[in-house]
């Protein structure tokens, strides 16, 4: 009889699985169950760690620059000694006479004072405030050492009010160069960027760092690290939700880095949640996330499984020597 | 001779003409361009890198009904460009897309509305393209040359221009202004000067990171001198300047 003819070769049970049972078939009831307890276990294995999850990320990064657009959070309150507020003189663009008053300034004026004919220049000396729900903060290093805040704000943002001020869109805020030494780390919350895009001209990029992705691999509740990697010069960092590839609300503190006055060391953190790290270099938008492989690999788990397993199996053969032993005639 | 005509006649032709009477207005609201030139595509990519855009200007355009029929693209080109070539830079603002296509006349122009025809190599990017999303800055002169003399583009967008209010028009130009924290910018023609208004895009692309809108009369024609300021960290840099020359639709 011709192959195709055969009914049995038009079975839904694939050929392999067919001769597995067979193999199966030809053995006594417990090498038998043995077997199929073994292929339980690895199916099941396999599922567990191929089961996506949720992710916790930590970014380490050197950088001279940042930006957050901040979230609700009641805790989220600076109080710093001394700043320069260079507030943005409301919607000069809409005034033709503003191009009348506008001058550019020459190549040598100093990074610490603001253009007049767009700035409303003060001193503060009491900086306490809350920040508000969805103000848009870029933070960045100047070549002087000070630390300047661009901020924007929304239309229909709630106010930032700082030592009496209303803060205005596009509004300068500047710390001396002592402001971390003095007043310890700084923490925004919301949605974070580390770095910014390396264009001709950049001065502000994120110079290294690296990053850690935790997930709840095994049965107990803890985070364990399961991929980490290196930051390089003009990394732009962000944490994505996987669904939507909006941006991740996390925590970031800042600080000064050892040694280096002109870079700021900062960690991200964030929440466990699906998502995935976002990496924008000049030629690579990558978006990392670990996969069935590095939870295998990075789970003590499968190694202690595997032990036991071998363990049970030379005892197996060791019972069974001696049984072929005792049987001989 | 009595024809004698049955209702169902009469709702055939109802029926006929509901399709064809609709397509015959469009079609004639639409101007007739006086030209159609072939493109000469110099250059045209999607990679999975970004490029970083070098040109300033990366879309001049002027804000017009979406068209449906894409990808299309519409200049009105003046005459004193019938004897050299002219260059269409498109981006999208990823920076991924990247075209330059070159256009020349093969008879004596005189002015008026052209049909640039467009590369259909990336057909399904490039007909979801809007003024958002990417931009077109067509300039004089070949692809190898930097101008900053420039035409609107109609991209992706039917001869149709949409009327502000006041009854104006709206013209979007597409900035690279990477390190700038804000821009301002005006537009003088026929000694009278617009202030356009101008805003970083929140996607904040690699090739364009902010646009300006500028409206202006329907009726002008003439050399309009785009002026841009950048601001940086407090500090106005020297202000930047293009012509872009306008002709109004006869």
């Amino acid at each position: 009889m011709h192959e195709s003819d055969d009914p049995s070769s038009r079975s839904l049970i694939p050929p392999m699985a067919k001769q597995f049972f067979g193999f199966v078939k030809g053995m006594d009831t417990v090498t038998g169950s043995l077997y199929l307890v073994l292929v339980l276990i690895f199916a099941g294995v396999f599922l567990f760690y191929f089961l996506p999850r949720e992710q916790s990320y930590i970014v380490f990064a050197e950088t001279r620059s940042l930006s957050v657009v901040t979230d609700r959070n009641p805790e989220l309150y600076w109080e710093l000694s001394q700043a320069t507020l260079c507030k943005a003189i409301e919607k000069p663009d809409t005034q033709a006479s503003f191009f009348e008053v506008i001058k550019p300034d020459s190549d040598s004026k100093p990074e610490d004072q603001c253009n007049p004919a767009i700035y409303d220049v003060k001193t503060l000396n009491d900086v306490a405030f809350e920040w508000p729900e969805g103000i848009g903060v870029n933070l960045r290093l100047q070549q002087s050492g000070q630390l300047e805040l661009l901020l924007s704000i929304a239309k229909d943002a709630e106010p930032l009010v700082i030592d009496g001020n209303d803060i205005t869109d596009k509004s300068l805020l500047r710390f001396p160069a002592t402001l971390l030494k003095d007043n310890g780390i700084l923490v925004l919350t919301g949605k974070v960027q580390l770095g910014e895009n390396a264009v001709m001209g950049a001065r502000s990029l994120l110079e290294k760092g690296r990053y850690e992705i935790r997930e709840n691999v095994s049965w107990s509740a803890r985070y364990q690290l399961v991929q980490e990697g290196l930051l390089t010069i003009g990394d732009k960092v962000s944490v994505m939700r996987s669904d939507d590839e909006s941006l991740m609300n996390g925590r970031v503190f800042i600080a000064t880095t050892q040694g280096k006055p002109d870079l700021l060391s900062t960690v991200l953190t964030t929440q466990p949640a699906r998502s995935v790290l976002s990496i924008k270099r000049a030629d690579i938008d990558g978006k990392i996330k670990p996969n069935w492989i590095s939870r295998l690999a990075s789970d003590a788990w499968p190694a202690v499984l595997t032990t036991l397993l071998g363990l049970f199996g030379a005892s197996l053969g060791i019972v069974q020597s001696f049984r072929n032993i005792g049987n001989r005639p | 001779m009595i024809f004698k005509v049955s209702k169902f006649t009469i709702k055939l032709l109802i029926l006929v003409s509901s399709f064809i009477l609709p397509g015959f207005f469009l079609a004639s609201a639409q101007a007739e361009p006086k030209a159609i030139l072939e493109a000469n595509v110099v250059q045209e990519d999607y990679k999975t890198a970004s490029l970083i855009s070098g040109n300033w200007i990366v879309g001049v355009h002027i804000d017009a009904e979406e068209n449906t029929n894409n990808p299309s693209l519409y200049s009105r080109i003046p005459s004193g460009w019938g004897n050299s070539k002219f260059c269409a830079r498109s981006t999208d603002v990823t920076g991924r897309y990247t075209a330059l296509t070159e256009y020349a006349f093969k008879h004596k122009w005189g002015g008026g509305l052209a049909k640039l025809n467009y590369s259909k190599k990336y057909k399904s990017l490039v007909e979801t393209m809007n003024l958002k999303n990417s931009g077109i800055a067509i300039h004089k002169g070949d692809c190898a040359s930097i101008s900053e003399i420039f035409v609107p583009a109609l991209w992706n967008a039917t001869e149709q221009p949409v009327k502000t209010k006041a009854g104006n028009i709206r013209l979007i130009i597409n900035l690279n202004a990477q390190r700038s924290d804000q821009v301002f910018a005006r537009g003088t023609v026929l000694d009278t000067t617009y202030t356009a208004r101008c805003f970083p895009l929140p996607q904040g692309g690699i090739a364009f990171n902010f646009q300006c809108l500028l409206e202006i009369p329907p009726e002008i024609s003439g050399t309009l001198n785009f002026e841009v300021w950048q601001v940086r960290s407090g500090v106005v840099a020297k202000p930047r300047s293009a012509e872009i020359i306008l002709q109004a639709s006869s």
